[in-house]
């Protein structure tokens, strides 16, 4: 059996800490809107970088470690970026601002021969911050119990926590850069606070046979569909078989029976669409040259849609529902 | 003296696009280099040789990604041997001068040598140029997104520009190629211009009009892009293009990212405003093995 994600409901609940920071920082945002907004305009007209509320730099320079601390020393000028973000990482900047970026901090080290960047993207809640990580990942990187998570290589680290999601690159052409990228790792982890757990939604995917880290929180045009945003994906794997399993959530159980009604017309217009009774109540097959076989359905507020069916189609259909029975009420994404 | 036909004639015109491809795929730092300085020399050489991009006495402008503050390896940046390669038979051809040079999203003092592309284009015999802020000046671009933009005046003003991109993966247009590294001469705020990125990239394009492309798919970045950094999302594809037809090149190196070129719009508006074509097999590459 394939390693499966843990998915202990208990894990997923916030601290009240958590929330009283949460609530601050939304506070926080509310009386710096106008600031960003301008910020957001000016660098739309030409020169200026996006305006960053002093605030919320000196949050972020919070988590950065003390040199001393690392055995390093600063290397570079600190920079913040916000809608600016392309002044750093060009066309990526869009993902980034796609899943609520605030503020992102650089800052460059030196440590004996080793170049290191750090990079800290407050991307303003935990399933935005798990969702650019996520993005960015894949199943067969190298994990690493970093944070809430991470995964990393011989220079780069990229782990998320809370809101934050952490990147790090490290250059030496004399020494290992991995025990000095964790050094710093664990350093801004620490000042980020209580490591925390995977967002509760995903506690939705029955852990059997579930594709370890292949789960996704995508937030804009899943599969191509804005109707579909937010939603969350993950692979199953049955043998050589791959179901991708996505879940989204409606209101209400109005919404969700409109939801799969717009899939029910896409299917119809890009293949063809038939109902499944035998299966569930409201069920359907639809086909085509893109998504080739899926089967969807409402449940509750909820919306299965399941891409490349399994063998075992309705006792897979069953887990899910029976956890979105279980789960779901208290679930919001 | 006899007539030639008009298809003898078109057999003596050197091809517009080679795609050369290194049988082995060497693991060594050596190797690599080795692959990427004969494949680029070859797959120019296939297209008639460098003099027939540079005259002697021009002064040429080669333009590489290195906006990364990335190793090699991570494949986000340029292979600092075929930047080299290019270098070095642009002055073969009879160069004066080969300016080095991309306005880079990291720092230029991080990504120039990191990239390794400063080391191997200043033993070439380039020089590499950290961008003095003043130089960019306002220009008239006259394209349907971009009216105007600031544009990098010693890139302008270059006899010759040649475009040394990498095959890569970007999160936001599918393939970072050719037509997206021009962004490399320019200046402004980059948010507006990802704003309608395929429109203004067709526009950059038919701005400079590179005389060569030349398009690195040694290691290519299938993930990530465009910055990248996990090995795990580079692939070995052991290919350099070299051609004049910059949509073309543009197209072919999107098939090898897995697209379809028609899907990467800016591929499609290039070829749709007359820029190139996208159908690259029109042009009958000539195809290297090495």
């Amino acid at each position: 059996m394939l390693p499966v994600e843990s998915a202990a409901p208990a894990e997923f609940r916030e601290d009240g800490r958590g929330k009283m920071r949460r609530t601050a920082l939304y506070l926080l945002l509310i009386l710096a809107l106008p600031g960003l907004l301008i910020g957001q305009e000016e660098g739309g007209q030409g020169s200026e970088p996006a305006v960053i509320p002093a605030a919320v730099k000196e949050r972020l320079a919070r988590l950065l470690p003390e040199p001393a601390e690392v055995g390093a020393s600063r290397s570079g000028e600190q920079k913040f970026f916000s809608a600016d973000l392309y002044e750093h990482i060009d066309g990526g900047a869009d993902v980034y601002l796609d899943y609520g970026l605030v503020a992102m901090l650089h800052e460059e080290y030196k440590a004996s021969s080793t170049d290191i960047t750090l990079d800290i993207y407050d991307m303003g809640a935990q399933s935005n911050a798990f969702g650019i990580y996520a993005a960015e990942s894949s199943p067969d990187y190298h994990f690493l119990p970093i944070g809430t998570e991470g995964y990393g290589t011989d220079e780069i680290l990229n782990f998320f926590q809370d809101e934050f999601y952490v990147k790090l690159s490290a250059f030496s052409d004399k020494e290992k850069t991995g025990p000095v990228m964790e050094r710093f790792a664990q350093a801004v982890s620490r000042n980020i606070g209580p490591s925390g757990s995977l967002p509760e939604f995903l506690s939705l995917f029955p852990p059997q046979k579930l594709v370890s880290h292949s789960c996704k929180f995508v937030k804009k045009s899943p599969l191509g569909h804005d109707f579909l945003a937010p939603a969350i994906m993950a692979s199953y794997a049955w043998g050589e078989k791959q179901t991708f399993l996505v879940i989204t959530k409606a209101p209400d159980p109005q919404g969700a029976m409109k939801k799969v009604e717009q899939l029910r017309s896409y299917f119809g217009r890009s293949g063809k669409v038939v109902p499944q009774p035998g299966l569930a109540s409201g069920a359907f097959l639809g086909s085509n040259q893109f998504e080739g076989e899926a089967v969807f359905l409402a449940s509750g507020s909820y919306v299965i849609l399941c891409i490349n069916p399994p063998p075992n189609l309705e006792s897979f259909l069953k887990s899910v529902i029976e956890r979105i029975a279980e789960k779901g009420a208290s679930i919001s994404f | 003296m006899g007539l030639l036909s008009s298809d003898c004639l078109w057999a003596a015109l050197p091809p517009s696009m080679s795609i050369a491809h290194y049988k082995s795929s060497p693991t060594e730092p050596d190797g690599i280099a080795e692959e990427a300085r004969r494949l680029t020399r070859q797959a120019i050489e296939a297209l008639g040789g460098m003099n027939r991009f540079v005259s002697k006495g021009n002064i040429v402008w080669v333009k590489p990604d290195i906006g990364w503050d990335r190793r090699p390896e991570q494949a986000a940046t340029t292979n600092p041997d075929v930047v080299a390669t290019v270098v070095e038979m642009c002055y073969q051809a009879g160069a004066k001068k080969v300016l080095v040079s991309d306005n880079p999203c990291n720092p230029a003092r991080l990504s120039f040598p990191r990239s390794g592309i400063q080391e191997a284009a200043e033993k070439a015999g380039a020089q590499v140029i950290f961008l003095d802020e003043r130089k960019f000046k306002k220009m008239s671009i006259n394209g349907k997104v971009l009216r105007e933009w600031e544009v990098y005046q010693d890139a302008v003003e270059a006899d010759r520009l040649i475009n040394v991109p990498i095959v890569k993966n970007h999160n936001l247009c599918h393939a970072t190629l050719g037509m997206k590294n021009l962004m490399g001469v320019i200046g402004g705020p980059r948010n507006r211009l990802h704003q309608d990125l395929g429109g203004t990239l067709v526009d950059l394009a038919a701005f400079f009009k590179p005389r060569l492309v030349v398009l690195d798919a040694i290691r290519v970045l299938t993930a990530n892009g465009p910055v990248g950094g996990n090995l795990a999302d580079v692939k070995r594809k052991d290919t350099i293009v070299a051609g004049v037809d910059q949509v073309a090149a543009d197209a072919f190196g999107a098939t090898l990212l897995g697209y379809k070129p028609e899907s990467i719009g800016y591929i499609a508006q290039g070829n749709a405003r007359g820029l190139g074509t996208i159908n690259f097999n029109s042009l009958s590459p000539r195809q290297i093995e090495v």
